[in-house]
């Protein structure tokens, strides 16, 4: 046996009993971040040039400092389970796709 | 037979660095938020540079995550088994040309626990934040497998994937990089493309990942180039891909042809945050771990970090490999920071063939697309090109910019670069080569009134008798 291996440890048991924070806080983050993405077009139109703290299904805030929104919504919400997020003022970037590329080609 | 290799696994090297005093167990609680990201940006600044295991996770009970230890040529050498640290990049290029495949096995460590369908949940892998302007964390030390569907050539680079929701990942596919343009094959045929994410792999799989070889050589065939021996593989759940047997985890997932994911924004490795981008969308069929997995996380950001310097002897040995095929008087090569290289040359050849300088530099964009700038130097240069001073005394002494300097308006870039124009989609920067070497004639006149240093006699009888007898000890 090596020394950093550890009989203690049972991942399988660990993964079907998640920690408060992973079932709770982790999930909203992730889930901020699905929806921002599904509506990431209209929340560019609306928000472009703002930070906005996401949770799933709303926009809970907008203002101009990341840092500062951050601390705010430490102190409101579940910890690290509030998307804070600079939004571009220029249009998101897309790197293009093979098939794009051609498309544009033809 | 020959001696096995010590570090088949990461925990073996773990075990290497722990009874060398090397390791740094942390029981206090850290956060994946920033808190690990901070440990290593102070570690990089600090002499010795610490690496971790922290076994204290919030929110993350029996998880362990380790970091920086690769960083360091000191420990990149012991991982290389290469004695001369002061040469590693000429050490890897003149070892690049062997090649071993791996040895497919039936199973491994990383099959111990096998994750499907409904039990599939990123939350429960503790990936890290490295930034403040991060929004969503992000996975930076996959080995991300790709497989060409045509020839059946697997593909291996450390990408970086964004954790898009609960079963989703992100990942930038760029045109200079050898997988868009397997995925470009996928999406001619309409097909999702397999992938594979191995973390916490054995030290030298991470670090072979960082050579760039041509279209048709899998990085893992250089397992054996250093070690004698194959890499141990097992064959994915999902797919045909291979994985390191002895990862501590896996993530197979497959990417559809035609779907997008918001990316970003990324603190990169090359200094600045990527910012939000569409790009792929990776979604997850099955992940396989061990027991008592070891999560690992490379720290990112400006440099140094650690992605970049376990990057560095390998992209730098790649170039000596390749330019020393193409080019005489070759002899050695460092990455100074992302994409600006440093190639030595020998004076005897860069005074006798015209624009040697700039034929060196048209050899390492052609090796490197994304390179950025290319400065060529001379043997009195010495023997270590990681000197910043001796740099600076050559961009001063062996450099008129209008005679001296090369520029490729309008080259490919990177899309890391803060100051590349976009342009749509395609990184854009102005490829540059910088001729440091000693001039031919009329532009050599100052060289020969000579270095201004102490005489070679005085500088050995100071060393040799004078600075013992004041020191009481030997110039070290
Ligand atoms: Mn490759």
């Amino acid at each position: 046996m090596g020394k950093f291996d550890r009989t203690d440890i049972d991942i399988e048991k660990i993964w079907h009993n998640p920690s408060d924070y992973q079932r709770i806080n982790r999930r909203m983050l992730y889930e901020a971040r699905e929806w921002f993405a599904q509506h990431a077009e209209e929340l560019w139109e609306e928000y472009k040039g703002k930070v906005v703290a996401v949770r799933k299904g709303e926009v809970l805030a907008v203002g101009d400092d990341t840092i500062k929104m951050k601390a705010e919504f430490r102190e409101k919400e579940p910890e690290d389970s509030v998307m804070i997020m600079l939004i571009p003022s220029d249009p998101i970037r897309r790197i293009p796709r093979p098939i794009d590329v051609l498309k544009g080609a033809s | 037979m020959a001696k096995e290799f010590p570090f088949r696994s990461m925990r073996d090297w773990l075990e290497y660095l722990d009874d060398h005093n090397d390791l740094v167990r942390v029981d206090t609680e850290v956060s994946t938020v920033e808190d690990i990201a901070a440990f290593d940006y102070h570690s990089v600044r600090t002499p010795g540079n610490p690496c971790f295991l922290f076994e204290n996770v919030k929110g993350y009970p029996g998880w362990r995550i380790a970091s920086n230890v690769h960083y360091g040529r000191r420990r990149q050498a012991a991982i290389l088994g290469i004695d001369d640290v002061s040469h590693l990049a000429r050490e890897v290029g003149l070892r690049l040309d062997k090649r071993v495949s791996p040895m497919e096995v039936s199973t491994g460590p990383c099959k111990e626990v096998k994750i499907f369908g409904d039990d599939i949940d990123l939350t429960r892998i503790p990936f890290c934040i490295g930034g403040e302007y991060e929004g969503t964390p992000n996975l930076t030390a996959g080995l991300s497998n790709k497989m060409d569907p045509d020839t059946g050539w697997q593909n291996i680079a450390i990408r970086r994937e964004g954790i898009a929701g609960p079963r989703t990942f992100s990942e930038q596919l760029v045109q200079a990089q050898q997988d868009f343009q397997i995925w470009a094959k996928y999406q001619m045929r309409g097909e999702k493309m397999p992938v594979a994410y191995a973390i916490g792999v054995d030290p030298l799989s991470y670090m072979i990942s960082q050579t760039k070889m041509p279209p048709g050589v899998c990085e893992y065939d250089l397992w054996g180039a250093f070690t004698g021996q194959p890499l141990e593989v097992v064959k994915c759940e999902t797919s045909d891909l291979l994985v390191p047997a002895q990862a501590e985890i896996v993530i197979e997932a497959e990417i559809d042809p035609l779907a997008e994911e918001l990316d970003g924004p990324f603190p990169e490795f090359a200094g600045y945050y990527v910012p939000l981008t569409w790009t792929a969308r990776a979604e997850v069929k099955c992940i396989t771990m061990r027991r008592d997995p070891i999560f690992y996380y490379m720290a990112m950001g400006l440099a140094p970090n650690e992605g970049l310097d376990m990057a560095i002897p390998m992209q730098a040995g790649t170039l000596y490999n390749v330019l020393s095929k193409q080019l005489p008087g070759i002899i050695n090569v460092h990455e100074q920071a992302h994409a600006i290289y440093i190639v030595q040359v020998q004076k005897a050849i860069s005074k006798t063939i015209p624009q040697f300088a700039q034929l060196v530099g048209q050899a390492v964009k052609v090796a490197i697309p994304y390179a950025c700038a290319t400065l060529v130097v001379d043997d009195d240069f010495g023997e270590d090109l990681e000197n910043y001073f001796e740099l600076v005394n050559y961009m001063y002494n062996h450099f008129v910019a209008t005679k001296d300097l090369v520029v490729i308006p309008g080259a490919l870039g990177s899309t890391c670069n803060a100051a590349e124009f976009y342009a749509g989609g395609i990184g854009r920067y102005d490829y540059y080569v910088m001729d440091l070497t000693e001039k031919m004639p009329p532009w050599d006149e100052g060289y020969k009134r000579g270095k201004a240093i102490p005489g070679k006699g005085a500088l050995a009888r100071v060393e040799k008798e004078l600075w013992p007898a004041v020191f009481g000890s030997a110039l070290k």
